[in-house]
């Protein structure tokens, strides 16, 4: 039989029975499991089965070990057995290399993470940015007792009217406004969606009982409007620019008033 | 089972996500209902554990099948993104203790809260209870989820449980993961504590949630 120097042999190691007690362990054993009658004593409850099953019949495992330090150590465990039933067991520590890559995947997950978290506040903080911008482009501006004028900016699109309509249209009902002008000198783009919303927003103003007036019409806002059928019916005033509406309408509320 | 498990947990142990994401992609009954999506999900991941313990694969296949799987999960929700029901204001917080290192159930109860209009967040694997407990009184969320796998963090769970229970707005404090569908967690956690063994329970309770809101509203 060979003779093993267990005590200080350079890895932690046992020799145990058939049965798994404990009949030697190496010096760099006892330090990490102390002194465990049987292997089994050093293994996870959750590796206990795997140790039990596949020790006997595999050259080598992974299993979870609880050490004196911590309880949850991966280690890849060699196993050898003799005809006699004894075995040598030696224990290899896997954790260092795992849990470089386990902590190296945890960090890019959390800086995935992070940037999600930053992008969601910065989307929460530009679409409130945008809400606000939004309500400051369609600004009520009472002319006269029956004359005022809402000048629209930035973008003719739905969101301006979702946004502010409620609010234009009871402003408009509560006053008693015969004409109001909406002023087109502030409007970039019109988009498509706009047009369909614009329209709705414009039969409403008629439905208040006051007469919409269009100023400051280039002609592409015209090209566009027409392009999605906008209606144009026999009511509809377009006059040139602002200054034009305003003197022409608070001339003609003037002299009715005369 | 709608998909091969063993093919879909074959996939996520070759890292292969393409592949596996095409599985659940294109089986209509799991693109439509993610609680049997991420149920299988589980299932190809419970057979990882199991090929660990037969000695078939090893640690660091598992932490692949793991990354990969996240990587599946993301997709899908992605994919789902315009399905999700408006958002109802409600706010939802979800974490794993200290040294807790399985996330990815956390993260599928952390989507499911999504699609049920909830606003989540997923502070993920491993976080020291002070984290917790900075990012909860910040953010004021209505419902705390914990997340507990391995047996010997539960001495921990009670610490958070008291600590993010006990916050100013005193949030809903749910406890989930692999031992709670293996272990009665009690006597952890306080009396107001929602114990939710598996992925059904979190949908019947955010249905009820969901009822709630409809009569008190």
């Amino acid at each position: 039989m060979i003779m093993v120097d267990f005590v200080h042999h350079p890895l932690p190691a046992f020799l145990v029975d058939h049965d798994l007690n404990i009949k030697e362990q190496s010096e760099l054993a006892t330090e990490l499991f102390s002194k465990p009658a049987s292997f089994l004593d050093c293994v996870d409850s959750e590796s206990k089965q795997k140790a039990i099953d596949l020790l006997k019949n595999k050259d080598e495992i992974e299993l979870v070990l609880n050490t004196v330090d911590s309880p949850y150590m991966l280690f890849k465990v060699f196993a050898r057995w003799t005809d006699n039933g004894e075995g040598q067991i030696l224990c290899v520590r896997q954790d260092s290399q795992i849990m470089e890559l386990s902590s190296m995947l945890q960090m890019q997950r959390d800086r995935l993470a992070e940037t999600n978290f930053d992008l969601l506040d910065k989307k929460e903080e530009l679409e409130n940015a945008m809400n606000k911008i939004k309500k400051l482009s369609s600004p009520f501006l009472p002319i006269s007792s029956n004359l005022c004028v809402i000048p629209l900016f930035g973008s003719l699109d739905e969101e301006l009217f979702l946004i502010n309509e409620q609010q234009l249209l009871s402003t408009l009902q509560t006053g008693s406004y015969e004409h109001v002008i909406l002023d087109f000198n502030g409007i970039g783009e019109i988009e498509e969606t706009g047009v369909f919303a614009f329209q709705s927003f414009y039969q409403m103003i008629q439905l208040v009982g006051v007469n919409p007036i269009l100023s400051g019409l280039k002609p592409r806002h015209v090209f566009r409007l027409m392009e999605n059928d906008f209606n144009v019916d026999q009511t509809f005033h377009i006059t040139g620019s602002l200054k034009d509406a305003i003197s022409k309408y608070i001339l003609s509320s003037n002299e009715r008033h005369r | 089972m709608p998909v091969d498990i063993k093919q879909l947990t074959d996939l996520l142990l070759e890292g292969n996500e393409d592949k596996a994401w095409e599985l659940i992609e294109t089986e209509s009954e799991l693109f439509d209902s993610s609680h049997l999506a991420f149920e299988v999900l589980t299932h190809a991941m419970q057979l990882v554990g199991k090929l660990w313990e037969e000695n078939e694969i090893t640690v660091a296949d598992e932490h692949l099948a793991t990354t990969t799987c996240d990587y599946v999960l993301s997709r899908y929700a992605y994919a789902k993104k315009k399905w999700k029901q408006p958002s109802n204001g409600k706010r939802a917080l979800f974490l794993c203790i200290d040294q807790e290192q399985h996330y990815l159930g956390l993260k599928m109860i952390s989507l499911l809260f999504e699609e049920y209009g909830w606003d989540t967040r997923l502070l993920g694997a491993n976080l020291p209870l002070e984290y917790a407990v900075d990012t909860a009184s910040k953010w004021q969320p209505l419902v705390v989820g914990i997340s507990v796998a391995i047996l010997y963090n539960a001495d921990q769970l009670s610490k958070y449980v008291t600590e993010l229970g006990n916050l100013s707005n005193q949030p809903e404090v749910l406890v989930g993961g692999r031992l709670a569908s293996m272990y009665d967690l009690s006597k952890y956690c306080s009396t107001n504590t929602v114990l939710v063994p598996d992925l059904k329970e979190i949908k019947l309770w955010l249905e009820e949630q969901k009822g709630d809101g409809r009569d008190h509203g």
